[in-house]
């Protein structure tokens, strides 16, 4: 090329070809292949078709599956978290969460209960690896592996689900479009689920076992299994919220509306009016939870209420306007949420929250507050399986600062005890962080 | 075939062509990981019809087709999962180390930026030396598809060249 740069504009093309031919000639010169690719290649196509079978054998086992819900409805007494955990010390860690063996298949029974009570104990695994599991900016950290996904990849969220596969919404940048996939443990997309944006309506969630993923477009509302099968669709212009055993739940994604949520049996299609603003269900699918802003009130200051789907009118009202409910701990003893309305995309949205922790059992809050010391600003939570802990994508510059957020992962108890998980960071953009901890 | 008969075969065509097929993933691909990905991946896919592919006389041709539709893959899905490699199948020599003018390194940087079809097609004519029939049977497009590439290619880089002297 150092010909042609002294008549730049006059190279012929032969001349260019030749400029290729040596560049590309001299670069593949200085690469070798000392290592052995063919035991390597055999395995990863083994591999490859086994995760094939067993994504058809989960799907199989969650319609039949019957297993005796492992629920331990804790009620532990646990302070506030002070002002800050700003003071959390220790030196970057790996996952401290050991991962859960899988559990004994259960025998067969189909129906709607069943399968939720079977995906609630199975669930328990994929708790355990979602509950240790981040994105740090454009790798995903599951359990003690590292995943490297296209360099500049921004995670709006993600979800391990059972059998270590991972449901990721993401981009490439921050204005790059957007993509929902399932991939699989190492990282491979076995699936994408399109149409996919964000937007109003753009909504997704897993089924606790991880075999069902209901999806909503704005238009229509889908069950997918995660290997990509369409199960069924439904026109309906609610957002997905949540999706256990035979039974899919939307609601209107605006937190104004009184447009009644629906419980959709995709199996019959039979489909059931529930209380406006659903936003939770439990994992063993007892329980609802969701926002209510009272008609006759001020539209600014609403209520957070859950109740028995069996009997919805009955139902537990906890008027505390800046608390919106996203989703229940693995137990279902605490609700996740934040100070605003979760838009469906993840974590808590993808700008910074006042993130909060409430337990349901009396409405009291056991994480953050609406403003002052107690208050904790971030990205995403998730309560840890056995709901003793907390990992949490923490803002550590004050809103008031508009420069790019700093940002910090930390694993906390209930009693304020906070170790750094891994180190502070800077977010790509003003109002996004660089850690997304995992549904 | 019995499968040790199968995989025997196998790994001998594989240890044959590795450095090969290394090669041109890293041409195509620009980093050794991201190769030997690909390598791997359209490996296991040849793996997996062994049985078919084994028995064409130069199956050459046919995996440069699958890393180049695999390679494409990926960024038509707009971006792209990769396993995290930790291994060193593949090594590339640095650069600093290696006989290589400076305006090289200024091109190799240009052919990065040339999209997956133009890039395999400049690739398959100027490193692997095939015609433009040969290129075009392994891009799966017509001859004029892939004028229309190498032209494209050639034509960018010009215009970078005015550029840089500019």
């Amino acid at each position: 090329m150092s010909d042609l740069n002294h008549n730049p504009q006059t190279g012929s093309d032969a001349d260019l070809e030749s400029a290729f031919r040596t560049a590309l000639k001299g670069r593949a010169a200085g690469v070798a292949a000392p290592g052995d690719f063919a035991p390597l290649a055999i395995a990863r196509r083994r591999r490859d078709q086994r995760a094939k079978g067993a994504i058809g054998a989960v799907a199989f086992t969650a319609v039949l599956a019957l297993a005796v819900p492992a629920l331990a409805s804790g009620d532990r007494e646990v302070p506030v978290l002070p002002a800050s955990t700003s003071g959390a010390t220790g030196s970057v860690t790996t996952d401290p969460t050991p991962s859960t063996p899988p559990t004994t298949p259960p025998t067969t029974t189909a129906t709607t209960t069943a399968t939720a009570a079977a995906e609630s104990t199975k669930s328990a695994q994929k708790q355990a690896s979602s509950a240790s599991s981040w994105a740090a900016g454009d790798r995903l950290h599951v359990g003690d592996r590292t995943i490297q996904l296209e360099p500049g990849t921004v995670v709006a969220s993600f979800a391990v689900v059972d059998g270590g596969r991972i449901i990721l919404d993401s981009s490439v940048g921050v204005d790059g479009p957007a993509e929902l996939e399932v991939l699989d443990p190492t990282g491979r997309t076995l699936t994408s689920i399109e149409p996919w944006e964000r937007g109003p309506g753009f909504a997704w969630s897993a089924s606790p076992d991880g075999a069902k993923l209901l999806v909503s477009d704005g238009a229509s509302l889908t069950i997918y299994a995660t290997d990509g099968r369409k199960l069924a669709t439904r026109p309906d212009a609610r957002a997905a919220q949540a999706i256990v055993g035979g039974l899919a739940y939307a609601s209107a994604p605006a937190a104004s509306s009184t447009e009644p949520s629906l419980e959709w049996n995709y199996l019959t299609d039979e489909v059931r009016e529930l209380p406006p603003g659903l936003r939770a269900v439990t994992q063993d699918g007892q329980r609802a939870a969701g926002y209510q802003i009272p008609p006759t009130k001020d539209g600014a200051k609403g209520c957070w209420v859950t109740y028995q789907l069996a009997s919805p009118e009955d139902r537990d009202e906890h008027c505390v306007g800046w608390f919106f409910p996203m989703r229940f701990s693995e137990q279902g003893t605490y609700l996740i949420g934040g100070s605003s309305f979760d838009d469906g995309r993840g974590g808590l949205g993808n700008g910074v929250k006042n993130l909060a922790v409430v337990r349901v059992s009396d409405g009291s809050v056991v994480v953050g507050a609406e403003s002052g010391d107690d208050q904790l600003l971030g990205w995403s939570l998730q309560v840890s399986a056995d709901e003793t802990s907390f990992l949490v994508s923490r803002r550590t510059t004050p809103l008031s600062d508009e420069r790019v957020p700093n940002n910090t992962l930390a694993r906390c108890t209930f009693d304020a005890q906070c170790d750094e998980v891994a180190p502070e960071q800077q977010g790509p953009r003003t109002w996004l962080g660089h850690y997304t901890v995992a549904r | 075939m019995a499968d040790t008969d199968r995989d025997a075969d196998f790994t001998a065509y594989v240890r044959a062509r590795q450095h090969a097929l290394s090669r041109f993933a890293y041409l195509l691909t620009g980093d050794p990981h991201s190769a030997e990905d690909l390598v791997q991946a359209a490996l296991a896919k040849v793996y997996g019809a062994w049985d078919r592919i084994g028995q064409i006389e130069a199956p050459e041709a046919y995996i440069r087709r699958l890393i180049v539709n695999e390679h494409t893959s990926w960024w038509r899905r707009a971006w792209r999962h990769r396993e995290r490699v930790d291994s060193d199948l593949i090594t590339v020599m640095d650069p600093a180390a290696a006989v290589r003018a400076e305006h090289d390194g200024d091109l190799w940087a240009h052919i990065q930026t040339l999209t997956p079809r133009q890039r395999a097609a400049v690739v398959l004519r100027y490193y692997e030396d095939l015609s433009e029939a040969q290129t075009a049977e392994i891009l799966g497009c017509s001859v004029g598809t892939v004028k229309s590439h190498t032209s494209r290619a050639i034509a960018s880089l010009r215009l970078k060249m005015k550029e840089v002297v500019a």
